[in-house]
C-alpha cells in the first residue's frame, strides 16, 4: 500500500512541473504585460505617462527578459516558497493567495462531500427501483441541471435569496462575522451564505454522479450473483447494499478525478457572480490585468489541488478495490 | 452442388435465403434505427435537434429582422403575442393574424419606458413578408422573411426587445447559427484529434500508450477555466470576428478531445483481443485496412454517442466564455453573448424575456443529451 | 484683482478666527469622553487646535454616532475611498463648483502679482491623527525630499512643474510657507483646490522620514529586512506617497489629516475596509461640535457592481454615487426606493459630452491618413449620425445633441464649437464623401479609397464601459448606411490603451472629460494635450516632449495660447485666451460628439442628513469629497 502511494506521489511531480510551465506560458501569451495595464490605468486618471518611465518599470520588474529566464526565476522562487509579488496589489503573492485558496478548497470539498451524500442514495434507489417516480424525477432533474449554465443559476438564486428571503447579500459572511474568530455563530452564518454557491456548483455534478451511479449499479444488478443472492433469501435492501453497490462504487470513486477540476473551474465563474472571497474573482482580475505572478500562482495551486484530489481518489479506490492494490 | 469458379460470397447466400423467406435480414444501421425508434424521448430529441439546426441554417430567412436593427422607442419592450381574430366592426370577427401595438409612456422618475398594450393598435402580420434584404449564406440575395409585420415600420417583437430596442427573436435565431455550429465544428476537430491519438494509443499499446495516457490525464487535471481564460485573453482583440470565432473553436477543442480519445482507446484495447480481429490479422489483412474496415465500424456508435454528448459541453463552454467577456464579442451574436445582457438586476427584475437564449441553451443541451443517450443505447451491440 | 482676493480671504480667516475664539467650549463625540477623562486623549479644545475650520452644515447641526456603510467594486477601487473620505487639500472647492476656492487646511493664501509665488497660512495648533503637530515642515518635506526623488516620483505631476521646473519652498514659520517657481504658474491655485492638490499635505514628516535614507541611514537595510525590495518600495508600502496609491489605505499606523483613519486596511483579498474616528480632526461645526459626526466607516469590497447594486436595493448602503448610479440601473433603483428606504438625488455632470468619437489624425496608414485628416470626412461622419435616435436609445432621451465643447452656462462655452454639423443629413454626408474622392464603390456597395483599394475603418470601444460599446455598434450602422465600411472592434481597456498610444487606431470611442472650470486643468479634448487626446496622440507626444510628430501651425498656436493661460492667474484673461483657443478647435473640428452630458444621480439613505442635492459630480472636482462627508450624520 505504501509503495503504491509513494509511486503515485512521485508520478505527480512531473505533472506539477508541466502545469507550472503551462501556467507560465498562458500568462505570458497575451501581448503586452503588466506595465501596459498599469499605464492604461494611469492614463485614465489623467496622469501623463512617460514611455521612459514605463521602460524603467519594466526593467525593475524584470519583464523585458527572455521567457525561459523569467520562468526559471519564477519556479526557483516557488520552490523556496516565494511566489513573487503581485504588481497590481503591490504585495507578495503569498499574502494574497493562501486565504483565498483555502476558501476555494473549503467550498469545493464541501460541495464534493454533499454531492456524494446526495447522489449515492438517489442513484442506488433509482437503479433498484428503475422506472419508478423517483427514477424519472431524478433523471429529469439530472438532465435539466446539466443543461443549465451555472452562472445563470447563480444570478437568479442570488436575486431570489436577497429579495424574497432578505439574507445579506453575496459573500460568505455577514459583515459582523467577517473578521471575527470562528464560533458557532460564525459557522451558522457561513452555512446560511454558503448554501447558494454549494447548491449552484453541486447541481450539475450531482446530476451526472446520479446518472453514473445508476448506470453502474444497473449493470451489476443484472449479474448472476445478485440473482443467486435473491434466490438464497437475502433481504433485498441488504443484498443490494452489501454486494453490487460495493462494485459499482469503484467507478464512482474514480470520478473525483474529474469532478474536482470541474468544481474548481465552475467555482471561478460562480464566485465572481456571487462575490465570494475565494480564488475566482482574484484570478479573473489577475488574468485581465496580466498580473502574472498572482495568476500563475493561482493556476499552479489549483492544478496542485486537483492532483491531490486525484491522489486521494486513487488511494480510496485502492482501499476499496483489492485488484488495484495488487496490480 | 456445383463447383463454381468465383469465390464464396456469404452475402449472396444470405440474399438468396432472405428472398426465399428463410430469414429476415437487416443491415447494421437498420437495426440500430429500429432500436433507436423504441426510445421515445430520443426520437423527440432528434426532431428537436433537427429543428434547431434547421433554424441555424436558414437564420436569415426565419428571423423577422437583421440582428443589428434597433429602435430607440422600444428599448426593453415586452414580448407581443399573436392573435388570430379581429373584430370586423360589425359584431363578428374575421381571420387576421396580428400583434397588438403599445402605448408608450416614459416614467419621469425612473426613466423607464412603460408599455401598455393598446387594443386599438392592430398590426397585421403575414407570412413570407418582404422585409430587410439579406444574403442567405452570403450568396443568395433575398428579402423574404418567414414572418413579420406587413408594414415594416410597425413594431414586431415576438420575444421582446433588448436594451437597444433590438428584436430578441431575430438575435436569438441568428445566435443559434453561431452557437450550434461552434458545437459541431469544435467537436469535429476534437473528433479528429481524439480518434487519431486514441486509436494509436489503444492499438499500439506499450510506451506510446503510456505517454499518451499521461498527456490525457494531465490535460484533464488542469482546471479548464483558467486555461481558457488565459488563452482567450491572449487573443489579439483586433482580429476580425471570424478569426476570433475559429480560434475559440480551436481552444475549446484542444481540451475536448481527451474524452473521445479515452473512448476510442478503451474500445480499441478490448477489440484487439476479439476473435474477428485476430483472425483478420492472421488472414494477412494490412494494418490500415484492419483498423479502418474491421475495428472502426464497431466504434462508430460509440463515437456518435460521444459526439452528441460533447456538443452540449462545447455549447456550454462557449456560453461561459462569452459570458465572461472573453469569448465571442459583439457584434457577433451567440447565445453566450446574448446572455451577457442578463447579468444585471435590470434584466432579472424588469425584462425576464432576456433569458430566452438561456432557455434555448437548456433545450439544445437537453435534447442533444437525450439524443446521445438514445444513440448510445441503440448502437451498443452488447446492450440488452 | 489679486488684492481683492487677498482681502476677501483675509477677511474670512479673521472671521473664522474670531468665531473660533468665541466657541472655545467645543463639544466632542460621546465615544471619546471616556478616553479624555482617563487621560488617554487631551481635551477637545487642544485636539482641534487654536484655529479649526468652521464648517456650516448643509441642513442642520447633526448628531454624533453611527456607522456609515458603503461599497467598493473591483480589484483596485482605492479612488472610492479617496473621493469619499480623502479629499483634504490646502484649499477646497465648494459643493456647487462655482469655482470659488475656500480655505481648508490653509486659512488663506496670497499670490504674487506675476503668479510665480504663493504664500499659504496654516492653522495654529492643527494636529495629525496621532496628536503630532501639522506644520509647514510637512509640506516642505514633500516638496524638498519626496517630489524631486526619481524613484518615488518617476513622472512629476504636470501641475507642479513649470516647463519642467519643480517648485522651491521657503518655510517662514510653522504656519506659513511660500512656494515659488522662476516662471509663472497661473493655474496653480486651481489645481491646489482640485483633487490633485491633496498631494501637498499628504505626508507626515515625523513618521515617513524614517523610511528615507536622507533621515535614516539604515532605511534601506530595514526595508529589506521587512521584506521590501528597497527603501523606495518600503516607503510607498508604508506611506502611500501618491494620492491615488492604494497603499495610502493600508497602514493604520500612518498619521492622517482626514476625518477617519484606517482600522482594517485595504489589502488584497480584504472583503471589508473599516475606519474609525480621527480624534484630532481639525474641523468643527457652527455650534462648536468637533467633526465628524459619524463614528465609523464600514466599506465592503464587491467583486462586481451587481452585488453592490443588490446591497443598495436591500438598503445596506448609506450613500452611493460611483458604481451603480447610471441610467441602466435607474429603473431598478427607482422601483426599490421604498423597500430600501433611500432616496435618489439627481446630480449634474459637467463633462464636455456623453462621448467623443476621435478620428485618428495621426494615422500611420498611408492611405487612410490623408482621408482622416480631411475635415470634410469628419463632417460627413458627423452628419451621418442620427443623434436623437442614439440619445433616445442609449440615454433614455436625457441629452440634447451637441458636439464636444464646454458646457452651456459656463463662461467657457463656445457656440460654434458646440452646435456645428449636428443635423442628421444623409444626403449631405454622401455628397461630402463623394466630393473628397471616395465616390467609387466596391462590390459590396462600400466606398473605395481614392487608389481603388477597399477602405475599412475600424471603430474601437471598450466593452466594459457599456454605453460606449453599444453606441459604437450603432455608429457603425449609420456609417455603413452612407457607404463607409466601418467595423466595430470590442476591446478590453489595456489593449485599447496600447493601440491608441501607438496611434494604430482608426476611430476610437471614449468619454469626454472637462466641460466646466476643469477645462483649464485638463483640456485634452480641445487640443493635442496629452496621450488622452485620442485624435492626435503623436502631436500630443510632441507637446509633452516624448517623441511624437511635429504638428501643423494651428496646433502650435493652441499650445502657445495655453502656455499664456498658465502664465496668468487672472480669470478674465484665462477665459479670453481660452476662447481664442476654442475658435481654432472649432475651425479644425477634431472630435465628433453626440450630446450634452447626461444627468447623474446618487443614492442616500433617508436617515442620512446634511447631504446636498443637485450638485455637480466629477473627478477633478472630486465628488462626494466636495460635499464634505465629515458633516453627514444619521438622524
Amino acid at each position: 500500500m505504501l509503495a503504491f502511494i509513494v509511486k503515485r506521489v512521485l508520478g505527480m511531480i512531473p505533472a506539477m512541473f508541466a502545469i507550472s510551465i503551462l501556467a507560465f506560458t498562458v500568462i505570458q501569451l497575451p501581448p503586452g504585460d503588466y506595465v501596459s495595464t498599469y499605464a492604461a490605468q494611469l492614463a485614465q486618471s489623467g496622469e501623463n505617462v512617460d514611455s521612459a518611465a514605463l521602460n524603467a518599470l519594466r526593467e525593475r520588474y524584470g519583464l523585458g527578459e527572455n521567457m525561459v529566464v523569467q520562468y526559471t526565476k519564477w519556479i526557483s522562487g516557488v520552490l523556496r516558497g516565494d511566489f513573487g509579488d503581485s504588481f497590481e496589489w503591490r504585495q507578495p503573492v503569498t499574502e494574497l493567495i493562501w486565504g483565498r485558496m483555502g476558501m476555494t478548497a473549503l467550498i469545493s470539498i464541501c460541495t464534493l462531500i454533499l454531492m456524494w451524500l446526495v447522489s449515492l442514495p438517489i442513484g442506488i434507489y433509482s437503479a433498484a427501483r428503475q422506472y419508478s417516480v423517483v427514477d424519472y424525477l431524478s433523471t429529469a432533474f439530472a438532465f435539466l441541471a446539466m443543461a443549465t449554465p451555472n452562472f445563470l443559476l447563480a444570478i437568479v438564486l442570488l436575486y431570489i435569496t436577497t429579495m424574497w428571503f432578505g439574507v445579506s447579500v453575496g459573500g460568505l459572511f455577514s459583515p459582523q462575522y467577517e473578521s471575527a474568530p470562528w464560533s458557532l455563530g460564525k459557522l451558522w452564518d457561513f452555512i446560511t451564505h454558503a448554501w447558494v454557491p454549494i447548491f449552484v456548483l453541486g447541481t450539475a455534478g450531482t446530476a451526472s454522479l446520479i446518472r453514473i451511479m445508476r448506470a453502474n449499479l444497473l449493470d451489476e444488478l443484472h449479474r448472476p450473483y445478485v440473482e443467486a443472492g435473491r434466490a438464497k433469501g437475502l433481504p433485498e435492501a441488504r443484498l443490494i447494499l452489501s454486494y453490487p453497490t460495493r462494485v459499482a462504487l469503484n467507478p464512482f470513486i474514480s470520478t473525483v478525478g474529474w469532478v474536482l477540476p470541474a468544481l474548481i473551474s465552475g467555482e471561478l465563474i460562480v464566485s465572481t457572480v456571487l462575490n465570494l472571497p475565494t480564488a475566482g474573482p482574484l484570478l479573473l482580475q489577475a488574468l485581465k490585468s496580466q498580473d502574472m505572478y498572482l495568476a500563475g500562482a493561482f493556476i499552479l495551486l489549483s492544478g496542485g489541488l486537483v492532483l491531490i484530489g486525484t491522489l486521494i481518489s486513487d488511494i480510496l479506490l485502492a482501499i476499496s478495490d483489492p485488484r488495484i492494490r495488487l496490480s | 452442388m456445383t463447383l463454381e469458379a468465383k469465390p464464396f460470397d456469404p452475402n449472396e447466400l444470405l440474399d438468396q435465403q432472405v428472398t426465399a423467406g428463410q430469414f429476415q435480414a437487416a443491415g447494421q444501421w437498420a437495426m440500430v434505427w429500429a432500436k433507436f425508434k423504441k426510445h421515445k424521448l430520443a426520437v423527440i430529441s432528434l426532431v428537436v435537434v433537427g429543428l434547431i439546426y434547421f433554424v441555424a441554417l436558414f437564420a436569415e430567412f426565419l428571423a423577422p429582422y437583421d440582428p443589428g436593427k434597433f429602435d430607440p422607442r422600444y428599448t426593453y419592450v415586452p414580448p407581443q403575442s399573436i392573435g388570430f381574430f379581429v373584430d370586423d366592426g360589425a359584431g363578428g370577427s374575421r381571420f387576421q393574424p396580428h400583434v397588438t401595438g403599445y402605448k408608450i409612456e416614459l416614467n419621469p422618475v425612473s426613466f423607464r419606458r412603460e408599455f401598455t398594450t393598446d387594443p386599438e393598435a392592430i398590426i397585421p402580420i403575414g407570412f413570407f413578408v418582404e422585409g430587410q434584404p439579406y444574403k442567405l449564406w452570403g450568396l443568395f440575395d433575398s428579402n423574404w422573411h418567414l414572418i413579420g409585420p406587413i408594414d415594416q415600420s410597425q413594431p414586431f417583437f415576438l420575444a421582446g426587445g433588448d436594451r437597444l430596442g433590438r428584436d430578441l427573436l431575430s438575435r436569438t435565431i441568428h445566435g443559434t447559427r453561431i452557437s450550434m455550429s461552434i458545437g459541431l465544428v469544435g467537436v469535429g476537430l476534437s473528433l479528429v484529434i481524439g480518434m487519431i491519438l486514441g486509436g494509436i494509443s489503444g492499438y499500439r499499446g506499450g510506451m506510446v500508450d503510456r505517454v499518451i495516457q499521461r498527456v490525457i490525464e494531465f490535460i484533464r487535471s488542469v482546471p479548464t477555466i483558467p486555461l481558457w481564460l488565459g488563452l482567450a485573453a491572449a487573443m489579439p482583440k483586433d482580429w476580425p470576428p471570424l478569426q476570433v470565432y475559429f480560434s475559440i473553436l480551436v481552444i475549446l477543442s484542444l481540451i475536448g478531445w481527451t474524452e473521445i480519445a479515452r473512448v476510442v482507446r478503451g474500445r480499441f484495447l478490448s477489440l484487439r483481443s476479439e476473435d474477428f480481429v485476430i483472425s483478420a490479422r492472421l488472414d494477412g489483412v494490412s494494418e490500415f485496412r484492419l483498423i479502418m474496415r474491421h475495428m472502426m465500424p464497431s466504434l462508430y456508435s460509440h463515437i456518435i454517442a460521444a459526439i452528441t454528448l460533447a456538443i452540449p459541453n462545447m455549447i456550454l463552454a462557449e456560453t461561459s466564455l462569452s459570458f465572461l467577456g472573453l469569448g465571442l464579442q459583439p457584434p457577433i451574436v451567440s447565445w453566450g453573448v446574448l446572455l451577457q445582457d442578463t447579468q444585471n438586476l435590470r434584466a432579472i427584475t424588469q425584462a425576464p424575456w432576456l433569458f430566452i437564449p438561456g432557455i434555448c441553451v437548456v433545450i439544445a443541451v437537453l435534447s442533444l443529451n437525450f439524443l446521445g443517450d438514445g444513440v448510445r443505447d441503440a448502437a451498443d451491440p452488447y446492450a440488452k | 484683482m489679486q488684492r481683492v482676493r487677498i482681502a476677501a480671504l483675509a477677511g474670512i480667516s479673521l472671521f473664522a478666527l474670531a468665531t473660533s475664539a468665541m466657541a472655545q467650549d467645543y463639544k466632542q463625540a460621546p465615544e471619546l469622553d471616556a478616553l479624555v477623562s482617563s487621560g488617554a486623549l487631551p481635551a477637545v479644545a487642544e485636539r482641534v487646535g487654536a484655529n479649526p475650520r468652521v464648517l456650516t452644515p448643509v441642513e442642520s447641526v447633526g448628531k454624533y454616532g453611527g456607522t456609515f456603510r458603503g461599497g467598493m467594486v473591483g480589484g483596485n477601487d482605492r479612488n472610492m475611498l479617496f473621493t469619499y473620505f480623502g479629499y483634504e487639500g490646502l484649499l477646497a472647492w465648494d459643493a456647487d463648483w462655482t469655482g470659488e476656492v475656500h480655505p481648508n487646511i490653509a486659512t488663506g493664501y496670497t499670490a504674487s502679482a506675476d503668479s510665480r509665488s504663493f504664500t499659504f497660512t496654516l492653522r495654529e495648533g492643527m494636529k495629525w491623527s496621532d496628536g503630532s503637530p501639522f506644520t509647514a515642515d510637512d509640506v516642505a518635506f514633500f516638496i524638498e525630499d519626496i517630489l524631486p526623488d526619481e524613484k518615488l516620483f518617476p513622472t512629476k505631476p504636470g501641475w507642479l512643474t513649470v516647463e519642467g521646473e519643480l517648485p522651491s519652498i521657503a518655510v517662514i514659520s510653522p504656519t506659513e510657507f511660500t512656494m515659488s517657481w522662476s516662471k509663472p504658474n497661473g493655474l496653480f491655485i486651481l489645481n491646489a483646490a482640485s483633487v490633485y492638490g491633496v498631494q501637498l499635505a499628504l505626508l507626515n514628516k515625523a513618521y515617513c522620514s524614517q523610511f528615507l535614507p536622507k533621515y535614516n541611514e539604515n532605511a534601506d537595510a530595514e526595508a529589506v529586512a521587512a521584506g521590501a525590495a528597497g527603501w523606495a518600495e518600503h516607503m510607498v508600502a508604508k506611506c502611500g506617497v501618491g494620492i491615488e496609491a492604494i497603499e495610502r489605505w493600508r497602514n493604520p499606523e500612518r498619521p492622517v489629516l482626514e476625518a477617519w483613519k484606517i482600522v482594517d486596511p485595504y489589502v488584497a483579498g480584504a472583503t471589508r475596509v473599516t475606519f474609525e474616528r480621527n480624534p484630532y480632526y481639525w474641523k468643527v461645526d457652527t455650534d462648536g461640535n468637533q467633526l465628524p459626526y459619524i463614528d465609523d466607516l464600514s466599506i465592503g469590497v464587491n467583486a462586481e457592481s451587481q452585488t453592490l447594486l443588490l446591497s443598495v436595493l436591500a438598503g445596506e448602503i448609506d450613500y452611493e454615487v460611483r458604481h451603480t448610479t447610471n441610467t441602466t440601473n435607474l429603473p431598478v433603483i427607482a422601483e426599490g426606493v421604498e423597500q430600501g428606504d433611500y432616496r435618489i438625488s439627481p446630480r449634474e455632470s459637467r463633462v464636455g459630452n456623453v462621448m467623443t468619437i476621435s478620428v485618428n489624425l495621426n494615422s500611420q496608414d498611408a492611405t487612410k491618413a490623408p482621408i482622416f485628416q480631411n475635415k470634410d470626412f469628419r463632417i460627413a461622419l458627423s452628419h451621418a449620425l442620427d443623434r436623437q435616435a442614439i440619445i433616445d436609445t442609449i440615454y433614455l432621451g436625457q441629452s440634447t445633441p451637441q458636439q464636444v465643447s464646454p458646457r452651456e452656462g459656463t463662461p467657457y462655452y463656445n457656440e460654434r464649437l458646440a452646435t456645428q454639423y449636428l443635423e442628421h443629413d444623409v444626403e449631405k454626408a454622401n455628397a461630402l464623401l463623394d466630393s473628397i474622392g471616395l465616390d467609387k464603390r466596391g462590390g459590396n456597395g462600400m466606398r473605395l479609397a481614392p487608389d481603388g483599394s477597399p477602405l475599412v475603418v475600424n471603430v474601437a470601444a471598450v466593452t466594459a464601459l457599456g454605453n460606449m460599446a453599444d453606441a459604437a455598434e450603432l455608429f457603425v450602422q449609420y456609417w455603413q448606411a452612407v457607404g463607409v465600411d466601418a467595423r466595430f472592434n470590442a476591446m478590453d481597456r489595456t489593449r485599447f490603451y496600447e493601440e491608441k498610444t501607438a496611434s494604430q487606431h482608426d476611430i476610437v470611442v471614449w468619454g469626454a472629460t472637462s466641460g466646466g472650470i476643469d477645462v483649464f486643468i485638463d483640456p485634452r479634448d480641445y487640443f493635442p494635450f496629452s496621450t488622452e487626446s485620442n485624435f492626435a496622440i503623436e502631436w500630443a507626444k510632441n507637446y509633452i516632449g516624448d517623441g511624437g510628430v511635429e504638428p501643423p501651425d494651428y496646433v502650435k498656436e493652441q499650445w502657445a495660447l495655453y502656455d499664456q493661460i498658465k502664465a496668468t492667474s487672472v480669470p478674465e484673461e484665462q477665459n479670453e485666451l481660452f476662447q481664442r483657443l476654442l475658435e481654432i478647435t472649432a475651425d479644425q473640428f477634431y472630435q465628433i460628439g453626440i450630446g450634452t452630458a447626461v444627468p447623474l444621480y446618487s443614492i442616500a439613505k433617508n436617515n442620512l442628513g446634511n447631504v446636498p442635492d443637485g450638485t455637480p459630480t466629477g473627478w477633478i472636482h472630486p465628488d462626494p469629497g466636495t460635499l464634505n462627508t465629515e458633516q453627514f450624520y444619521f438622524k
